[in-house]
């Protein structure tokens, strides 16, 4: 009851401050509202002594998996496979690399289509090479990792010569001299011929397949999920790693010349979201690597339905602690600064320790060989004394001593430092023995001999130690603000509050100073204006030469402060000491000082190890309908599709957006499928209807439906043959339902040196006739 | 690759023939909406000394706080760093 009734008023005074406060700002409902809520949570703070907020925060953290790829087993390769011709589906994306024969309901393997070269440490001569998911920590090599890929299209054969050496080696095949094996490879959307051409040539001159089929990937995609491929009408959206394309197909055919490309896909995004989290924590430059980056945006990206007001939930402070996900990065707890001063402060004092225990043996060695030295001069005093002049005159000379004066001399000196050495280990010995407890306040009858002992001994220290020339207690200079502190509370609270007016004095002046240094790099403000003047001044004065009285004064030296652009600093360092007395005297008297400045430390060390993911979760996606978010000059997705739909005439268009279909790595981020219906429905006319698919698994559904395609009977007929390869030239391609429209390189492609032919107008004009293949190239072979 | 788009390009081909350079999506006909740099929020402002955007007060002080190191990170993220 008291707490609540408490809880009650303190809330209700609470809210009367805060709307005080924020009248001017809390002008809608909305935020009065949430200004509410956050009291709430004020109250529920304020009555629970201990703020449960750790709980709270702990359910939204992660940790990175940074899961490692398990490098591909290599198969058996069965009779059974032996010598029927079974295709070999591969789907030769810019990400994966997906591989399977067209009987299996999964691709064999996947992996991703990177090539990593470095020195084998055995021997440096030769280059180790690691493919797909035998590189075991992508991040270690990035630098030196390479794709057959540029952009979407291959550009480095030798590379893909080495894929495809892993492709058949991990399937076991162990034919000579050839793959016997139809292969049916996916190829990037109007990829050029000269890139077909190479690539049937190194499948029929390297590996000597039988025959070979290209087809689009999106495509394959499509075969696998609409119910009648073969007359299907249909805009097909293939978000990729590298790019994304918007395919218009019209009864079963690809409507080519309508296709549009984009260049940005999961790549894009991963590099985005690693450059935005290392700009925003450059403390942690080398942690945010591409894989986490593209760890991230696996588990918690999503495509923001509204970005726009979306965008503006994430301003406010509420909905961010709601929904931000936080990443811890691995941190070990020594690091901490507190911690380390400690372990420092630890490992001095030993050295201090080690140091005197050093110095005390020494000490002792010094005083046993004077001593010693003491006795022999000792007894030749006696035999002085004895007067036995003889035997004396021998040992003295054996001494290189001159005469008896000399002698006593040396001894009297080997006495007294003697003496001086002796004082020092008891002063030593007590300052080790008795730190803390000074017994030399307490009366002798409290004490047991022991102590008594310990007493003497530290009053013989303490007069000796008042005697002895003191080299080290040196004049400190110190500020004595520590010596006044008052003892009665409220000159207590004056004095504290003195101290921080000080403090807080000597900052505006660093503050004041660093806003001069930085209004003087510009031009045209006062302070830079003023500075020249002074210049202007100083320069005319020694010009005229009259009378230098410059120096008398020395306030005239200032001069040179004030033009000087980083005015100042160099008394600074004195400043840093004044603050940091007066902190360490507020930290003990100021409890509010102590509060603030624990707080910071607390959060400092785990808080500091972690990631924040906030408005990152919508904005990275959002590059895929915003590419001009970073600095791309293209369409986003929507407008394409707007661009592409308006080429065509309606009816078509009305038949196409009945079957938007969705597939590619991207298309598995959350949300995709439901802002391409709103921003269809902004698009499309009134009422009209359109229905949009998702792949069912967007990134392997196009092996899928290849694979498919592959078992069906129509697909010989499409394979370009050896035959085929020979005759009608290395770039033929055989159109079907899922391949690029083959279009023979027109007839100056013979100009280029490589494909010049003796027989030239022969060819060419025998080839202007037909829009059949050429068989130019076949010249070159 | 340049070398093959150019190559390509380069060809007579007809109007209606696909190719590779011909598919690129056009430009954007909308203006670029403007994203703070620091927060990712819509913005209005421009820091005239950074050339950063900024949606508030409080980002501005931030902004202008930062080292030039990431000044120009930043505008590199939405290749803005060389119109000057």
């Amino acid at each position: 009851m008291v707490f609540s009734s408490a809880g009650l008023f303190i809330g209700v005074c609470h809210l009367c401050l805060v709307l005080l406060f924020y009248g001017t700002k809390a002008f809608c409902i909305n935020s009065i509202f949430i200004y509410i809520r956050n009291l709430n949570k004020e109250i529920y703070i304020f009555m629970m002594t201990e703020p449960k907020e750790d709980d709270v925060e702990e359910q939204n953290i992660f940790t990175f998996q940074d899961n490692f790829p398990v490098p591909d087993p290599v198969y058996d390769y069965p009779e059974s496979l032996h010598n029927n011709s079974m295709p070999l589906v591969i789907d030769n994306g810019t990400f994966e690399c997906r591989v399977g024969w067209a009987t299996d309901s999964k691709p064999r393997l996947t992996f991703r289509n990177l090539i990593a070269k470095q020195k084998s440490k055995k021997s440096p001569e030769s280059l180790e090479v690691q493919i797909g998911n035998d590189i075991s920590n992508l991040e270690v090599i990035r630098w030196q990792l390479k794709s057959q890929f540029d952009r979407n299209i291959i550009t480095q054969y030798d590379s893909q010569e080495q894929i495809f050496d892993y492709i058949f080696s991990h399937l076991g095949i162990n034919t000579v001299g050839s793959i016997d094996h139809p292969i049916l490879l996916t190829e990037a959307i109007c990829n050029p011929n000269y890139c077909r051409n190479k690539m049937s040539e190194l499948l029929f001159e390297c590996y000597h397949v039988p025959s070979v089929t290209y087809g689009i990937d999106a495509m394959f995609s499509l075969h696998k999920n609409h119910p009648c491929p073969e007359t299907a009408n249909a805009l097909v959206l293939s978000c990729g790693y590298n790019t994304t394309h918007i395919i218009p197909v019209l009864d079963g055919q690809v409507q080519i010349q309508d296709c549009r490309r984009i260049s940005i896909g999961g790549q894009h995004m991963e590099s985005f979201l690693q450059r935005v989290l290392q700009l925003k924590y450059p403390g942690h430059f080398a942690h945010i690597t591409l894989s986490r980056a593209a760890e991230i945006i696996r588990k918690h990206c999503k495509i923001s339905m509204d970005y726009g007001t979306d965008i503006l939930n994430w301003a406010s402070e509420v909905y961010y602690l709601d929904n931000v996900v936080k990443y811890q990065l691995p941190y070990t707890a020594a690091t901490s600064s507190a911690l380390v001063q400690e372990a420092q402060k630890e490992k001095r004092l030993q050295q201090i320790k080690r140091l005197k225990q050093l110095n005390a043996k020494r000490r002792e060695e010094k005083l046993a060989e004077e001593q010693e030295q003491l006795n022999e001069l000792m007894t030749l005093h006696e035999m002085y004394e004895d007067e036995d002049d003889e035997t004396l005159q021998c040992a003295l000379q054996q001494h290189g001593i001159s005469s008896i004066e000399h002698l006593q001399e040396s001894i009297a000196k080997l006495g007294a430092s003697i003496q001086r050495i002796r004082l020092k280990i008891v002063l030593e010995e007590v300052e080790s023995k008795t730190i803390g407890t000074d017994l030399l306040g307490m009366p002798d009858e409290m004490l047991t001999p022991d102590q008594q002992e310990q007493k003497r001994r530290q009053r013989l220290a303490k007069t000796i130690a008042s005697e002895m020339p003191s080299k080290k207690n040196k004049p400190e200079k110190k500020l004595d603000l520590g010596d006044l502190v008052p003892e009665d509370p409220e000159a207590l609270q004056d004095w504290v509050k003195d101290l921080r007016k000080q403090r807080q004095k000597i900052l505006d002046a660093r503050v004041a100073r660093k806003q001069r240094k930085a209004d003087m790099t510009k031009r045209r403000t006062h302070a830079s204006q003023q500075r020249m003047k002074i210049i202007t001044e100083l320069a005319r004065g020694s010009r005229k030469k009259k009378e230098d009285t410059f120096g008398l004064n020395d306030d005239d030296w200032n001069v040179y402060k004030e033009i000087n652009k980083d005015a100042g600093d160099s008394d600074s360092e004195a400043e840093q000491e004044t603050i940091d007395e007066l902190e360490t005297l507020l930290r003990e008297y100021d409890p509010e000082f102590k509060e603030s400045n624990d707080m910071n430390k607390l959060v400092d060390v785990k808080e500091y190890y972690r990631l924040h993911i906030g408005v990152e979760q919508i904005r990275v996606p959002e590059l895929l309908f915003q590419p001009s978010m970073i600095g791309l000059d293209q369409a986003g997705i929507a407008e394409t599709m707007a661009f592409i739909l308006s080429k065509f005439s309606p009816e078509d268009q009305d038949r196409m957006v009945q079957f938007v279909f969705l597939t590619g790595g991207c298309a598995s981020l959350p949300n995709f499928k439901e802002r391409i219906e709103s921003e269809l429905m902004q698009m499309r006319p009134f009422q009209s209807s359109f229905r949009v698919f998702a792949a069912d698994d967007p990134s392997l559904d196009a092996w899928s439906g290849a694979q498919q395609w592959a078992l069906s009977p129509a697909f010989e007929a499409y394979s370009i043959t050896r035959a085929d390869y020979d005759e009608k030239g290395r770039e033929y391609l055989k159109e079907h339902f899922a391949s690029n429209q083959y279009v023979p390189t027109p007839k100056q492609a013979m100009s280029s040196p490589a494909k010049t032919s003796p027989i030239k107008g022969l060819i060419s004009a025998s080839s202007t006739a037909s829009t059949a293949p050429m068989a130019t190239s076949t010249t070159t072979i | 690759m340049k070398q093959i788009i150019q190559m390509e390009r380069s060809l007579p081909w007809k109007p209606d023939h696909p190719i590779y350079s011909r598919i690129d999506a056009p430009p954007s006909f909308k203006p670029a909406k403007k994203y703070s740099d620091l927060s990712g929020l819509p913005s209005l402002y421009t820091d005239p000394m950074t050339k950063l955007r900024y949606s508030s007060g409080e980002e501005y002080t931030r902004a202008s706080k930062l080292p030039s190191d990431i000044v120009t990170g930043l505008l590199q993220l939405r290749k803005a760093n060389n119109l000057v």
